[in-house]
């Protein structure tokens, strides 16, 4: 096999510095989880010593038609990934409606699809959450779209910190699909 | 001329990684990985490339560069073709009715690739991370972006063997890279076509066998390569699932020329009609037939380029790059050049014109010639599309434009032309007396004949709806499936039947535009109207505006697939705007029912267990399900679905 060049060119990736992540334009906004405690998305929900493997989904709990189809989805998403959820995999699911979906009716909601390990529910302030989301990537350049919190519920955003890789996938996709990606995008991850 | 253009090319416009120690401090900033231990420093925000890019300084400072041509692996491949990770195409043996009758596999040639990082001055003292494909004959860590140019003869089979070299540990990126090279416009077998999971896995290799033939059809009674459908002007570039965005604006992509009988007839002879090509190959210096990449970059202020993976409307750069370098010049003598240009952008649409104000004679679209050369003052090329045009530089000034009047903000859709607002993309430096007698190509010099389908031919018609829903996209209410086929049309035995398809953007004002593999598709309405001339014969690329409806004709024979067919906004392509055709041969169905794996022969997947760590993916081979069926799956990677 062919001795790969980029050996040679170490010099100048040695030099100082480190490299902007995408995780340095997340808004690192104060969260509530469905159990009350209080977090900072990129301090505690994105980074860690090694960095979680992170699904971010938004959602709040009475948007029944489109939400719960998600949820339910990502549900199978955690069958899937059932042994690494909690530990190499967090699973975050964000509400749009903080007014309604206080940590208490998180909990209830979360409750319908069984008590799954790293699967976290989190409220917070409109504003914040609002400003995650776009940081995210998920808005639309509509702002009549935009506007409208159910073209927000299909979107799953996941990546890992460490290796510094982020996807976005239709919540909708086929569970195994989505397992896959989410697997197969952050490997690099798990070989570290 | 004493320094050839591929001395300068070496010299410093391209890639110039060895002598990197002897950089400006500027370029030695921060290509670093993170270090943990400096994660919470350094919170420099990402800048306007403006700050490392002043075209008032630097604009047209440096020569256009021209990609080298790849030439034949020095000692053929090794091991043989075929027999690396993800092995070859099943068309590559006698088992296929067309290798022995039809291709000319006693010439078939074999060409070898490795991708990998290199660094690469796309603006000046600043060397930049990118992507190339390196020709194996050349030193490691030489290779530029563009890509070589693969040069074909018609009827020359070829295997390239791509390596992917970008595991992460090679490149200034902290996670692996998975690759799958499509020849954009060719007519190649599914596992040599660059669907999206067919994957070259980091660390791996695989063979791409190109026939370089077109489809055969029935004519005068006998089944012959159709003729109208030999492809001219093809490029290559990544497309793997997810992250083709990424892979791409780094500088994965190269073009593809081929050249058959008739248009070798067009550059022979005492009065030739076209600039001969195969200059290209061994005197390029002396070369009138010069391919041109457009694409629009951004970057970091450490020189990196600014790509966000989580930007799903489409990539808008601020610098404008041509053959990987910003807003080069070229010196032209005064006499009439072909360029081969194609819009390399991720999502950026140009309507280009000559700032003398003279015409573009155009002679082909996207891949192919067109039957007849005409004059046009100004082109328009969206994401992926080629416009192979003749420019005559007799009696021009000393200093020519290329230059684009289409403005764009983001990735929804352009925002309109305005000729007061051009950008010039490429100085031509016009030097000499005006050239006598070099090539006869004029308006109405006949081409390519086209044959066109007709209507009687159509079997049957397809409406594919092209959308967006909830922050994604769909085609026909569906989301992207690998392992489903959208379209499983019927491999006509006598190449003729065709199908009516009908493209449709559903709305909501975005503009798409819609690539088909395998075939050329031929443009009959677009909202009712007649296209325009230089789109009504063979193309491979149709934009959609918002709202719009193409009603397109398009064949299958040859080869089953799976192909794709997707958005070439690229960014809309990753987040999977993307469906799906299987041809079959008559009597059978796709074995693409949505659930069950492709036989791993065709996409060269690993099927056993230990094969799939580290490098574990499922890719339309569905190994889950084979895995599963085995027993063997669950240990992977994966938990048995729990019953909801």
């Amino acid at each position: 096999m062919t001795t790969p060049g980029n050996q040679a060119l170490a010099s100048p990736l040695a030099a100082a510095g480190r490299r902007r992540r995408r995780s340095d334009d997340f808004a690192n906004v104060k969260l509530t989880t469905h159990e009350g405690r209080r977090v900072r998305f990129v301090d505690d929900l994105v980074r860690g010593e090694p960095a979680p493997t992170v699904i971010v989904q938004f959602m709040y709990t009475h948007c029944e038609g489109i939400c719960y189809p998600t949820s339910q989805n990502l549900a199978r998403v955690h069958g899937y990934l059932r042994s690494r959820m909690g530990k190499q995999v967090q699973m975050y699911s964000i509400t749009l409606d903080p007014a309604h979906d206080t940590p208490a009716a998180l909990a209830k909601y979360r409750a319908r699809f069984g008590d799954r390990q790293g699967w976290t529910f989190l409220t917070g302030r409109y504003d914040d959450i609002e400003q995650l989301r776009r940081s995210l990537g998920v808005y639309d350049l509509d702002p009549a779209i935009d506007a409208d919190l159910t073209q927000h519920a299909g979107i799953l955003t996941f990546g890992n910190d460490d290796v510094d890789r982020w996807t976005a996938l239709p919540g909708e996709m086929r569970a195994r699909d989505i397992a896959h990606a989410v697997l197969f995008s952050t490997r690099s991850a798990r070989r570290r | 001329m004493s320094i050839s253009r591929r001395d300068l090319m070496k010299a410093g416009a391209t890639t110039v990684a060895a002598s990197a120690a002897g950089l400006p401090a500027l370029t030695r900033m921060a290509h670093a990985k993170g270090r943990r231990d400096k994660r919470r420093q350094d919170k420099g925000q990402p800048t306007e490339s403006s700050s490392l890019y002043d075209p008032s300084k630097s604009a047209f400072t440096r020569e256009l560069p021209i990609p080298a041509v790849l030439r034949d692996k020095s000692g053929g491949l090794s091991p043989g073709p075929g027999k690396v990770f993800h092995g070859i195409a099943p068309e590559f043996s006698r088992t296929h009715p067309d290798y022995e009758t039809a291709w000319n596999m006693a010439a078939l040639r074999v060409y070898e690739m490795v991708v990998e990082q290199n660094y690469s001055r796309i603006i000046p003292g600043v060397d930049t991370p990118v992507f190339t494909y390196r020709d194996a004959n050349d030193a490691p860590g030489t290779g530029g972006a563009p890509g070589p140019t693969i040069f074909a003869n018609f009827n020359e089979p070829a295997v390239v063997r791509f390596t992917n070299r970008l595991e992460a540990k090679y490149t200034y990126v902290e996670h692996d890279i998975e690759l799958s090279t499509h020849l954009h416009g060719g007519h190649s077998p599914a596992h040599s076509d660059g669907s999206p999971a067919f994957y070259i896995l980091p660390g791996r290799s695989r063979d791409y066998f190109y026939p370089n033939a077109s489809p055969r059809r029935l004519i005068d009674g006998k089944l012959r390569f159709d003729p109208g459908t030999i492809a001219s002007t093809m490029w290559y570039h990544d497309h793997a699932m997810d992250i083709t965005g990424f892979t791409v604006c780094h500088g994965l992509a190269g073009f593809y020329l081929m050249l058959d009988e008739l248009e070798a007839g067009l550059m022979d002879g005492p009065y030739p009609l076209l600039p001969d090509l195969r200059c290209a190959l061994d005197q390029p210096d002396e070369c009138f037939d010069v391919p041109i990449v457009l694409s629009d970059q951004k970057f970091n202020a450490d020189g990196t380029l600014a790509y966000d993976l989580l930007d799903h409307n489409g990539r808008i750069g601020d610098v404008f790059v041509v053959n990987g370098v910003a807003q080069p010049f070229f010196r032209v003598q005064r006499r009439k050049y072909r360029f081969r240009i194609l819009n390399g952008s991720n999502a950026r649409y140009y309507t280009l014109r000559l700032g003398s104000g003279s015409s573009f004679l155009r002679i082909g679209t996207d891949s192919w010639l067109l039957p007849e050369a005409f004059a046009m003052r100004e082109i328009s090329v969206c994401p992926g599309q080629r416009a192979d045009v003749i420019v005559d530089f007799r009696d021009a000034p000393d200093e020519v434009f290329l230059e684009n009047i289409m403005q764009q903000t983001d990735g929804r859709k352009p925002d309109g032309i305005d000729r007061d607002k051009a950008t010039p993309l490429l100085k031509f430096v016009v030097e000499g007396p005006n050239v006598a007698g070099d090539v006869g190509i004029a308006q109405g010099t006949q081409l390519r004949p086209f044959d066109p389908i007709r209507e009687e031919d159509i079997v049957g018609t397809r409406v594919f709806e092209f959308k967006r829903r909830r922050g994604a996209w769909v085609v026909n209410h569906e989301f992207f499936n690998p392992l489903r086929a959208d379209a499983e049309p019927t491999i006509d035995p006598t190449g003729c039947a065709a199908e009516r398809w009908i493209l449709k953007n559903g709305g909501g004002g975005w503009f798409h535009p819609i690539h088909i593999h395998l075939e050329h598709h031929e443009v009959q309405r677009i909202d009712g109207k007649r296209p325009n001339r230089e789109r009504s014969t063979r193309v491979d690329l149709t934009n959609l505006e918002g709202g719009q409806e193409a009603e397109v004709f398009l064949r299958f024979r040859t080869f089953t697939g799976p192909f794709v067919f997707h958005c070439h906004i690229i960014e809309h392509e990753d987040l999977r705007m993307m469906a799906q055709f299987d041809p079959c041969h008559p009597g059978y169905d796709s074995p693409l029912d949505g659930v069950s794996e492709i036989d791993p022969a065709v996409c060269g997947v690993p099927i056993a267990c230990d094969d799939l760590e580290p490098t574990l993916f499922f890719d339309t081979a569905g190994d889950v399900a084979k895995l599963d069926g085995h027993g063997v799956g669950i240990h992977c990677e994966y938990e048995p679905l729990e019953e909801d």
